[in-house]
């Protein structure tokens, strides 16, 4: 690459805080890096991030400077790993410690991944949340998640009869 | 503004829930409406690939949870508008019950059943697989019960297309496999005769609307089954019936075949072993009357040694008077053609094809014993044959001489050999066959598929092609199927090639490759070449 790895670029967030960042961490972002890609000329101005607030994007950045230099899944990778992967919710050590977050940071950080386009982090949020989900009964999570009961008396009859149904083995 | 599981985006509750097993998902279905319909789409999407939405095709393998079918249950909550089942099970004999159990439970709340098809024969058993232990108590009586229950609740709506299989789909030629070692286990299971058949006769209604069967191995014909499934076939409006039947016991469908008489029985097949040929004929010369196609594929043509003298011993049976004044199709391995219209012609009341009036359409299995001398397969003494009987059907009858329609060509299981070929480029026609040749209109070659080892003669065939089709001046057209069309795309899509086909031979209209692949030679003369 013509561009050095020291190469600082400066983003900016919704809430108008800035960070400066080398680039390969930056880089971890498919969105950004793209975007990169397609800026020819040097650019003083900072990049505008609307979907991002500074907190979050704290926080990403942190798994990003964790994670800088490993290589990025590419799109057959993860095409072949889908189908091996058997739904392992699996959580590195570190990204574990990292994600132990409060819930609506999670959902936060989950939503920031996607849309810049981290796939290794938003896989780290979302087993998070599925293994939240895991083993509990539907109360629970309604529960934990906060999740109104929006089904009809009907509805949840027919629901409650399908559980027998299930249930008789 | 405070983000919530519930207000994150679907693509991404997916990409949450996609980590979560079956019985978690369904968990999860009953959490919220949302989530309810974001899991079933999980479901879906997991087990139903390419699932058009009246088809319920499942292939049920072992990784499947309990949760599976309850949660194929709660899909019909949002589509109970399912028609055809079609089910592979190919899951632990453990689940086995269970899923028979909760199957019927789905049939019985759909609107109605078209079909329901189902292979018991990749069942696995995690104890032969895994542990090498001798296989678990399997309880026969209450397998037979569940299947009745099953069968009875598609029937009840109006279910006319029936498939049972416990034999094998990929059964492999040779070696110790643990499935099917399972599976003779389950077709040698020994039944018990006093087996109570409570729901007998409520069948009876499904019965009367069952137009499709497929009968196959030996479960049904087990003796607690046998009453059940004579009754289904003797007095239903069946029109067409399958046989798949495995080598081992084609002695008992011996018994059995006397027995089965079905008042409408149109299309008749056997697939299989090479089975009692003089008992199948004989059927279905009791069928005469109604009956329109007749195949008999034997599937195994390694067994030439158990042949020979079966063929044998079908030529002293002369009291076999055949008869069949509806059929328009045969389907036959080419050992058996010759005895099988000596016998037609034997009938000293009639005679020659007086007997088969309308008959229009000949497959001949191509079988490596040969017509006339020889260990190769040789499509020239086949047609040499055909031709002598149209000549002999033309001769003594007021038929016209293109009275054969299509004629076709089984190869399947046939290794492709380069004498093969060469007889397809010798455009030198014997005069034998030269009758034939010239009447055909219509020829197909099915199963055209070469093994690796035999690819190159395919592509030596494809050279041969525009020669071998000038054998037949008058063909319009052309079928070859299961070739492998991938490695011969490039051929496939060149015109020049077409066009010096079309050259050659004036009057082909279509060729046609698999079903999908048509090369139209009138469109190509006009410079347009359809490929799909």
């Amino acid at each position: 690459m013509a561009a050095p790895a020291t190469q600082q670029i400066k983003i900016r967030c919704n809430d108008e805080k800035e960070f400066t960042v080398d680039r390969d961490v930056l880089e971890r972002s498919v969105l950004i890096k793209n975007m990169l890609e397609d800026v020819t000329e040097q650019q003083d101005a900072p990049i505008p991030l609307p979907n991002v607030s500074g907190p979050v994007m704290a926080k990403v950045l942190e798994y990003c400077t964790h994670h800088r230099g490993e290589p990025l899944p590419s799109a057959d990778t993860e095409q072949s790993q889908d189908e091996t992967r058997k739904r392992t919710t699996d959580i590195s050590e570190w990204d574990q410690k990292f994600i132990t977050v409060d819930q609506e940071m999670l959902f936060e950080i989950i939503l920031a991944a996607n849309y810049l386009d981290i796939k290794s982090l938003l896989d780290v949020g979302c087993k998070t949340v599925a293994n939240m989900i895991k083993g509990k009964t539907p109360e629970e999570i309604r529960k934990l998640f906060n999740i109104v009961n929006d089904f009809t008396p009907e509805e949840e009859a027919q629901i409650k009869k399908e559980n027998e149904w299930a249930e008789d083995r | 503004m405070t983000i919530t599981l519930t207000s994150l985006p679907n693509e991404l509750i997916i990409g949450i829930f996609k980590y979560l097993n079956h019985a978690d998902l369904y968990t999860q279905s009953k959490t919220c409406r949302t989530f309810h319909f974001v899991t079933l789409h999980i479901l879906f999407q997991r087990h139903f690939n390419g699932f058009p939405s009246h088809k319920l095709d499942l292939d049920l393998d072992v990784a499947v949870s309990h949760s599976l079918l309850p949660a194929l249950q709660s899909a019909l909550f949002i589509d109970g508008d399912i028609h055809h089942i079609h089910i592979i099970f190919a899951t632990d004999v453990s689940l086995l019950f269970y899923h028979i159990r909760v199957l019927t439970r789905l049939v019985k709340r759909l609107k109605s059943v078209t079909s329901l098809h189902l292979f018991l024969s990749r069942l696995r058993d995690s104890y032969i697989v895994q542990n090498r232990q001798a296989i678990p108590t399997f309880d026969v009586e209450r397998l037979a019960g569940a299947l009745q229950k099953l069968m009875h609740a598609a029937f009840s709506k109006g279910c006319n297309d029936l498939t049972f299989s416990t034999e094998s789909v990929l059964e492999p030629a040779r070696g110790r496999n643990p499935r099917r070692k399972l599976t003779h286990r389950l077709s040698g299971l020994v039944l018990r005769p006093k087996m109570a058949l409570k729901s007998f006769g409520s069948a009876g209604a499904g019965v009367a609307s069952c137009h499709s069967a497929c009968i196959v191995a030996d479960l049904l014909f087990q003796p607690c089954f046998l009453d059940w499934t004579l009754y289904f076939l003797n007095h239903g409006h069946l029109t067409t019936l399958i046989f798949r039947w495995s080598g081992f016991s084609w002695f008992s469908l011996r018994d059995i075949l006397p027995k089965i008489h079905v008042p409408r029985l149109e299309c008749f097949t056997y697939i299989g072993w090479m089975g009692p040929f003089r008992d199948l004929i004989s059927f279905a010369q009791r069928h005469s009357k109604t009956i329109t196609s007749i195949t008999l594929n034997t599937t195994c043509p390694d067994y030439l040694d158990l042949l020979t003298p079966a063929l044998s011993g079908l030529g002293k049976s002369t009291k076999l008077q055949l008869d069949f004044p509806k059929l328009r199709h045969i389907e036959l391995p080419s050992p058996y053609f010759p005895w099988f219209f000596s016998a037609v012609t034997s009938n000293p009341q009639r005679g020659a094809l007086r007997c088969l009036p309308n008959l229009a359409h000949i497959t001949i299995l191509v079988r490596s014993l040969p017509l006339a001398g020889g260990q190769v397969v040789d499509l020239g003494s086949e047609l040499a044959y055909v031709s002598q009987l149209v000549r002999r059907g033309t001769g003594s009858t007021q038929r016209p001489n293109d009275w054969l329609s299509s004629l076709t060509f089984d190869l399947s299981g046939i290794e492709l050999t380069p004498s093969f070929v060469a007889w397809c480029q010798s455009s030198s026609s014997d005069p034998s066959t030269s009758h034939i040749l010239h009447l055909l209109k219509n020829m197909s070659i099915k199963n055209f598929a070469t093994t690796p080892k035999s690819a190159h003669v395919e592509e030596e065939m494809f050279q041969a092609l525009p020669n071998f089709l000038t054998l037949f001046p008058n063909l319009t057209t052309f079928h070859l199927s299961s070739v492998e069309v991938n490695s011969l795309r490039k051929r496939l899509v060149d015109s020049s090639y077409w066009r010096e086909v079309s050259q050659q031979h004036p009057a082909l209209e279509v060729v046609k490759f698999n079903d999908a692949l048509e090369v139209n030679m009138v469109d190509l003369v006009g410079g347009r070449l359809i490929v799909l």
